[in-house]
């Protein structure tokens, strides 16, 4: 998961993972998970 | 339910973060991990859905102090609990309400007499309005979208949000009886003219429903025969585990079922009086629950399983379609209509359970 969380911190231009709103930071790990989200 | 997972989908969402950087800086960034994780408890505590009047959260950003930002809105009451804040909330749930989360992680809350400026507060702001959303950051103010329909909140998981649309997928399964459980509801089975119900079909359609809701519903506890201090236990009850959300579904139907007794076999008939007597049936478990918990979070659900055919005389009928099909679209009329008269009474769902279309008499 810290992993996870590196690699969309880097997708999104740096924006820190833990300010994102739960809703959105499962959004993001989804689209990570289903490949529509990389660095 | 789909998503748009795009990055630039994702910084939509996330649209606050620089407002709060242009703002205030790196200490923005910090207000704003302190304002989400108090926002999680408040919502957890009163579920977004209950929110009647606007909810504004603030934290201090830097060296600010809550008590002195929060005097300027009315004398405020400290309370030590996300669910002390809920409670205070629910005691006026008209009035909007202002909370500023301290230092020590404690609450400082105000009734409000009028909207608050948010923009005046110039602190990392948290505010919601209706089903809208706002990160405010001194001047930078962004609505955050709805990330699904499902959940009521980006910042809370979802509860009754969630409810609602699984009994709405439920209802178009039940229409046709698409559901393994409640295809043994008819009298001649799922493959018959579906036109008299079987003896007892209030526990088929109940144990149906009970079995989606715990299927299809996350982190929650559904249980059947829930008993309140009324003489009758609710049918179903479900509550959130990670909330003090809880939702109380009275199981009602109409139309005709087959009912033995001692005496033989007989019919069991009810109208749309019956969808009244479950409503005023809710009403008082709702009374009773609020009287014996003080949380205040029990939505009540009415749902009716409607089978009602005209000109029917036994399961073995054939109807004419117009006979089949005559209560489709007859909507139920309540007098008291407990939902419109209460908050905690949800507009009643019918589902009309629909004939095999097959088993139709022909026209003449």
């Amino acid at each position: 998961v810290h992993e996870e969380r590196r690699v969309i911190e880097e997708a999104l231009g740096g924006l820190p993972f833990d300010l994102l709103a739960p809703a959105v930071a499962w959004l993001s790990l989804y689209a990570l998970r289903g490949g529509e989200l990389a660095a | 339910v789909t998503f748009e997972t795009s990055g630039a989908r994702i910084l939509m969402f996330s649209a606050y973060v620089a407002g709060a950087s242009q703002s205030f800086g790196a200490e923005g960034a910090v207000a704003l991990r302190t304002l989400f994780d108090a926002v999680r408890l408040l919502l957890a505590a009163r579920p977004p859905e209950l929110l009647v009047a606007p909810l504004t959260v603030l934290v201090p950003v830097g060296e600010g102090d809550a008590d002195r930002i929060i005097a300027a809105h009315g004398t405020p009451s400290p309370l030590a609990s996300a669910d002390a804040v809920a409670h205070f909330i629910a005691r006026r749930p008209d009035r909007g309400c202002l909370v500023a989360v301290a230092a020590d992680g404690t609450y400082r809350v105000v009734n409000l007499m009028a909207p608050v400026d948010r923009a005046a507060i110039a602190e990392a702001v948290y505010h919601r309005e209706g089903d809208v959303e706002r990160i405010v950051a001194g001047t930078n103010d962004n609505a955050v979208p709805r990330v699904s329909t499902i959940a009521a909140s980006n910042f809370a998981g979802p509860t009754f949000s969630s409810l609602d649309e699984a009994l709405d997928r439920y209802g178009q399964q039940a229409r046709e009886s698409a559901c393994e459980v409640l295809k043994r509801v008819w009298e001649g089975g799922v493959d018959g003219p579906r036109i008299v119900l079987v003896n007892r079909p209030e526990s088929v359609m109940r144990d149906s429903l009970y079995q989606a809701l715990s299927t299809g519903l996350r982190h929650v506890d559904v249980t059947r025969e829930h008993t309140t201090d009324a003489s009758k236990p609710v049918d179903i009850h479900v509550s959130w585990r990670s909330s003090l959300a809880e939702a109380l579904i009275e199981v009602k139907w109409l139309g005709r079922s087959l009912a033995q007794s001692k005496g033989g076999i007989g019919y069991t008939e009810y109208s749309a009086s019956r969808a009244q007597e479950g409503a005023n049936q809710l009403a008082d478990y709702l009374d009773r629950k609020r009287s014996s918990s003080a949380n205040h979070l029990v939505l009540g659900y009415l749902v009716v399983f409607d089978a009602r055919r005209r000109a029917l005389t036994g399961p073995e009928d054939r109807l004419a379609k117009a006979d089949a099909l005559h209560f489709e679209h007859h909507e139920l009329v309540f007098h008291p209509d407990h939902a419109q008269l209460r908050t905690d009474f949800k507009e009643p769902r019918r589902w009309f359970l629909r004939p095999r279309e097959s088993c139709f008499l022909e026209a003449a």
